[in-house]
């Protein structure tokens, strides 16, 4: 199997939200539902420097779909098997037309990719455009993003190009699920486990 | 606080206190001092029972975005836990009301009935147990400590042996030995209860990911706390006074068994409300 990832440049984004928006668009999503989510992640304290003090602050930005992860918490918990991961290509997708909508899925993922919709009454989330992956083509955000701070290929590519790491805060720990990312971390990142910011965007995400 | 998740507040206290009731007087069948006559005037108010089951299940589909495609919550048997939840506890619900129903028509051998009514409480317990597992979530900090399946068992004790006793009572049974010792296994529990709920609500001080805080996902949190705690008391007081005022017995385990309901109640809502993943 080919498990397919998403490559994730923190130095690059502006937290745009292009990349949400153009989702949006090509999925035809409602206002409370993202497939893609930009977290912005922020804090401060203050440096002594001599007989000054000097602010010492970080902001920077993740964006966030479904990672696909290799062992997702959303698919164990899913009583009717609309949550599967896919075996040809490793994106896990929901089965809309078997989904009870009973949120199980959303309630154990730690990135917040499932998203209920309240008005088709199933859950809905990032299918990694396979479609147009089966195409040869990439999925809709990652051609979107003016910084090209995305990108979306076999993770044994990505790896190989970009290295491993998988996890900065405000993240999980890439050990819960696996996640098939790949991040370029921003200069002011946080390690993973951090707790000295705080999410500056709660409204947004 | 929201009450987003009411319908599965509904579902787990109901089911739990009905399970935990059918167990205990199912204890006192299965002895077999309780025959003929004395059996089937249990067995009638022992109807409230299903009724709980089935007000719980009906709640639970409402908990659904699709209600009419529940059954699919069936398809992942085995493996899900969800759907080993909702299997065993129809089987409890279905063999459990046809143990009911056949000795309320006396119908079929009691060593046969006796079977079924075994089988029923091993469903009871086993449903129980799938419960717990739903919600024992690796990604979810708050929910996956000892403390979840404590607080479902200990509804299932407190509901339980206040509902036996109502039923004992409402059947003239009051006398006997199991109702008797209802009260010191409620009181023990209720006690218990007080103490881990204090421990859980300090245990939650140290549960964080890099932007929530387990302790400030609940607004009100320990005043909320003292308010479920105080009902806790006055069940707990109600139910003494039942046992000494013959007269009223059943109206006052009655209105005691409505107060465990909201107490418990409000308890399994703090509970839904402190759902956080250990990420974003």
């Amino acid at each position: 199997m080919t498990q397919y990832g998403f490559y994730i440049d923190s130095s690059k984004c502006t937290g745009c939200k292009t990349c949400q928006l153009a989702c949006k668009d090509y999925k035809d999503l409602d206002v409370d539902v993202n497939y893609r989510r930009i977290y912005e992640y922020a804090g401060g304290s203050w440096q002594a420097d001599g007989d000054t003090w000097q602010p010492s602050i970080f902001s920077y930005y993740l964006s966030i779909a479904c990672n696909h992860c290799a062992a997702p918490a959303c698919v164990p918990v899913c009583p009717s098997g609309a949550m599967h991961k896919r075996s040809e290509d490793g994106l896990v997708v929901v089965d809309t037309d078997t989904c009870i909508g009973c949120k199980s899925c959303a309630m154990a993922c730690p990135y917040g990719a499932p998203q209920y919709n309240a008005r088709k009454g199933h859950m809905t989330k990032c299918d990694g455009c396979y479609e147009r992956v089966a195409e040869g083509l990439k999925p809709v955000c990652v051609e979107s993003c003016p910084l090209r701070a995305l990108d979306f290929a076999p993770m044994e590519e990505l790896r190989e190009r970009y290295g491993n790491l998988a996890e900065v805060a405000p993240l999980p720990s890439a050990s819960l699920t696996g996640p098939s990312i790949v991040i370029k971390p921003n200069r002011n990142a946080r390690p993973v486990g951090d707790t000295t910011g705080s999410l500056a965007n709660p409204k947004e995400v | 606080m929201g009450w987003h998740e009411f319908p599965l507040v509904i579902f787990t206290v109901l089911a739990q206190c009905a399970v935990g009731a059918f167990i205990l007087l199912g204890a006192l069948m299965l002895t077999g001092r309780l025959e003929g006559a004395s059996l089937r005037r249990l067995n009638r108010p022992m109807l409230i029972i299903w009724i709980l089951m089935g007000v719980a299940f009906a709640a639970s589909t409402l908990h659904l975005g699709s209600p009419l495609r529940a059954p699919n919550a069936l398809l992942r048997l085995g493996s899900s836990w969800l759907s080993n939840e909702i299997f065993l506890g129809s089987l409890f619900f279905a063999l459990g009301g046809l143990f009911w129903l056949l000795t309320l028509l006396d119908k079929v051998s009691p060593l046969l009935r006796k079977v079924l009514l075994s089988i029923a409480m091993l469903l009871g317990v086993a449903f129980m147990y799938a419960t717990i597992h739903v919600y024992m979530i690796p990604t979810v900090p708050t929910w996956n400590t000892p403390f979840t399946p404590l607080g479902f068992f200990l509804t299932s004790v407190m509901g339980g042996a206040l509902l036996a006793q109502l039923l004992l009572s409402l059947s003239g049974q009051g006398q006997r030995l199991l109702a008797q010792l209802l009260p010191w296994l409620g009181a023990l529990a209720i006690v218990v209860a007080l103490g881990t709920s204090v421990a859980h609500a300090m245990s939650l001080a140290g549960i964080q990911s890099a932007i929530q805080s387990a302790v400030d996902l609940v607004p009100h949190y320990q005043s909320l706390l003292i308010i479920r705690l105080a009902l806790l008391a006055t069940v707990l007081a109600l139910w003494l006074f039942a046992l000494r005022s013959m007269r009223h017995q059943p109206l006052v385990l009655c209105a005691s068994f409505v107060l465990l309901l909201a107490a418990e109640m409000l308890g399994r809502n703090l509970f839904y409300n402190l759902h956080m993943t250990a990420g974003l």
